[in-house]
């Protein structure tokens, strides 16, 4: 059994030394034993290595691999500890879009040419996963491309192996569209950012998509972008967003059928925050806005309807939305903002008749000076014309 | 100052003026562009300036030196009427009214005689008095502005939007009657520099004030006050306007510090909710077990059966014509031939592949109990 192990750990490279102090101790007999023993081995041995080196055998065949990766349950361990599932399901993938498109395996798994097959270079799954991202460069090189602004590509960049890559949201084998229907947007987001998937799914947009498929309320993608995602914590997104917002807010024939306000954008803007926002896109694009965006008061992903209770801009919340930024603000004080309502006698009357009365008061006091200057240059002139006599 | 020549205002008055004047421009060059914010040009202006923030700080700036001139001017005019009681020349009258009238039909030539004007022509006294106006409406409605919070502890909060209308409305209406008005009547119509040099000569006089020099001429204009009772008088106006004074600068610097309603960032714009929070992935299948190392024994079933099953089971049964799922089938082998030499481990095709590189690599321990059964004969049972 010694020389068994021995053997054994020969072949696996494992230090001898141990081994031979136990066999130098079995004595004289024992050492003549193992000698002959060892010899009938040392003779086996070499016919056992020839076999050992045996041609792999080339894979021809997509059925060759699904031979073996149709069996049910198929799980390596990684060296990270985690499990690599490895079974596909072969109707599913002859019918996914790959499948369809006669993309085999090879197409992606160029690195797997024979059996057995060459170790896997990823450690754990994130860098599997990662590792057959170049795969789709080769068909899908504008995606690809698209994908490297984005702010998943950024995090990779930074070392964060946990961002997206290609697989994490179009699953190779049995690729459908990741976006059809619009509600399945947000299953595949949720995937990493579930926190906020559940956020939305309260919001007001959220709830319209998912129980009707609404196809006018924004899922992720209408805001963020697909492929090119965007960092939306930078100041360039951020001075940004009042617009996003308004690309739908602001269209009539969309707003119409919920009776929204399409005037929200251009009320924003005329107010002292949206004008500064408005300014800061403008002129410095790299400086975070120091004024409220449509997100700080109305929330973002979970956003509601302005009649929910839970909603931030609801008149018995908005105080509190906005002692977020100032804190000492008192009851009267979120009356200063107009409600997004352009003042009219019925919203805002004050404002609108202070506004009134300077459009009378303005032409009246202007009109008058420039009829008393008018006349006295026509005297005027008519001096000079007459010789400057009087 | 010639022979002929008349002193009209002193110089501090015209430091007075050049102060407003240039606050007055600033505030309107920093400002329309703010009323007017949508508009191109308002927002190449405000870029010239250094921005939106910068425009608003130079217009604050400007702001405070237009109310420390306000409360200068309250307590120079305060001197002169309580102190020295000179005659009150810019107070307005019903004389004012028949003037701008009688100015207007003499225009017209419907009236023979031009009205004849004291110190201040009516043009003049309602330029004055526009500015006086203009510049409470400013000053109220630029504090609601700077001080929303404060503004809205008293008032509905309404006031504060209202505030911004007046201002801007306020704003057109001033720097509109500078042009028409005042540019008209001092540089246009004749360039009348005496808010500059200090004095007009006795021609212009005649031409613009000719019942203030009949009053000059005639000693009316001067009010001389007896050194005795002028000391008398300030010692007791410094005292009260020294202390209504320092009110009013406390009030500008309440003003400019009551509360600061701009923040520097916006709070909690950060996402409330972790950006990544993967959900938990669907549970793996869970292999099969195999049998402890220890606890196998070198028996066919339930031992490497099982091992067979698991190590080798997911693709032999389906290629090489191996199918290890039965005894019987394990026994008879695949295309390569028999699987097992009874008796014979190191012939055995199973030992053979094992010994090298295969996927499904038995572990050295489940080889050696392989190789004990195999040497006892490979027995089903």
């Amino acid at each position: 059994m010694t020389l068994v192990t021995a053997y054994v750990q020969l072949r696996k490279g494992i230090p001898m030394t141990k081994t031979l102090i136990r066999i130098g101790g079995l004595g004289v007999l024992g050492v003549l034993l193992l000698f002959g023993l060892a010899l009938t081995h040392v003779q086996a041995a070499p016919a056992t290595q020839q076999e050992a080196t045996p041609e792999p055998i080339a894979i021809t065949s997509q059925q060759q691999c699904l031979d073996c990766h149709t069996a049910p349950d198929q799980i390596m361990a990684l060296p990270s500890g985690e499990s690599l599932y490895l079974t596909i399901d072969g109707e599913a993938f002859a019918g996914s879009r790959h499948g369809q498109e006669a993309i085999g395996c090879a197409n992606c798994h160029s690195d797997i040419t024979a059996f057995p097959h060459e170790p896997l270079a990823a450690q754990n799954l994130r860098q599997v996963a990662a590792s057959f991202s170049e795969s789709c460069v080769d068909c899908h090189e504008e995606q690809a491309t698209k994908q490297l602004d984005s702010i998943h590509q950024q995090m990779r960049d930074e070392g964060n192996e946990d961002a997206a890559v290609c697989s994490d949201c179009h699953n190779p084998h049995y690729t459908q569209l990741p976006s059809e229907p619009r509600s399945k947007i947000i299953t595949t987001c949720a995937r990493c950012h579930s926190r906020i998937a559940d956020e939305y799914r309260d919001s007001i947009h959220g709830a319209a998509l998912l129980s009707t498929e609404n196809p006018d309320v924004p899922t992720c993608i209408d805001c963020h972008g697909v492929h090119n995602i965007p960092d939306p914590r930078t100041a360039q997104f951020l001075l940004k967003s009042p617009q996003i917002c308004a690309d739908c807010h602001s269209d009539g024939t969309r707003m119409a059928k919920y009776g929204v306000n399409t005037d929200v954008i251009d009320t924003y803007v005329a107010d002292f925050h949206g004008t500064t926002v408005t300014l800061f896109e403008q002129q410095s694009p790299d400086q975070l806005p120091n004024k409220p965006l449509c997100i700080d008061c109305h929330g973002v992903h979970n956003i509601k309807l302005i009649t929910d209770t839970e909603s931030t801009v609801i008149k018995q919340n908005l105080l509190a939305t906005c002692q977020k930024c100032h804190p000492e603000a008192t009851a009267n004080f979120p009356d200063a903002w107009l409600s997004h309502y352009t003042p009219s006698p019925q919203h805002n009357a004050l404002v609108y008749y202070v506004e009134l009365f300077y459009r009378f008061f303005i032409p009246t006091v202007i009109g008058g000076m420039v009829v008393m200057v008018a006349v006295d240059m026509g005297r005027q002139l008519a001096n000079r014309l007459k010789g400057g006599k009087k | 100052m010639s022979a002929n020549a008349y002193q009209r205002f002193t110089l501090p008055q015209r430091a007075e003026h050049i102060v407003m004047l240039a606050s007055f421009t600033i505030l309107a060059v920093t400002g329309l562009p703010q009323k007017f914010i949508t508009a191109g040009w308002a927002q190449t202006m405000i870029g010239w300036m250094g921005g939106i923030e910068t425009t608003r700080d130079i217009h604050h700036f400007a702001a405070i030196v237009l109310m420390l001139g306000s409360v200068y001017h309250l307590a120079a005019v305060g001197y002169r009427m309580l102190v020295r009681h000179v005659r009150l020349t810019m107070l307005p009258g019903l004389r004012d009214v028949n003037d701008a009238i009688g100015t207007f039909l003499f225009n017209l030539g419907l009236r023979k005689q031009a009205p004849q004007s004291g110190r201040y022509t009516y043009a003049e006294k309602a330029e004055y008095w526009a500015f006086v106006w203009g510049t409470v409406v400013m000053i109220i409605t630029g504090f609601m502005m700077w001080n929303p919070i404060a503004t809205s502890a008293i008032f509905p909060g309404q006031f504060i939007p209202a505030a911004k209308a007046a201002h801007g409305g306020e704003a057109i209406l001033a720097v509109l009657a500078i042009i028409v008005w005042h540019f008209y009547h001092v540089h246009l119509r004749r360039f009348n520099k005496s808010m500059f040099t200090g004095h007009m000569t006795e021609h212009e006089m005649i031409e613009e004030h000719p019942l203030e020099l009949a009053d000059l001429k005639a000693g009316l204009a001067a009010t001389p006050v007896d050194p005795a009772v002028a000391k008398k008088r300030q010692q007791i106006y410094y005292p009260v306007a020294g202390i209504l004074a320092a009110a009013l600068l406390f009030g500008v610097y309440r003003f400019v510090t009551f509360e600061q309603t701009a923040i520097e960032t916006i709070p909690q714009r950060r996402e409330q909710v972790a950006a990544f929070a993967p959900l938990t992935p669907t549970p793996l299948p869970t292999p099969r077990p195999t049998p402890t190392s220890a606890a196998m024994a070198a028996v066919w079933e339930g031992n490497i059966a099982n091992v067979l099953l698991d190590k080798c089971g997911d693709c032999h049964g389906r290629i090489a014509g191996l199918d290890i799922s039965t005894y019987q089938s394990a026994m008879k082998g695949g295309n390569s031939g028999p699987l097992v030499v009874a008796g014979d481990p190191d012939n055995s095709l199973i030992i053979v592949k094992q010994s090298k590189k295969h996927p499904g690599q038995l572990s050295e321990e489940e080889l050696k109990v392989l190789k004990e059964w195999i040497a006892a004969g490979a027995p089903e049972n």
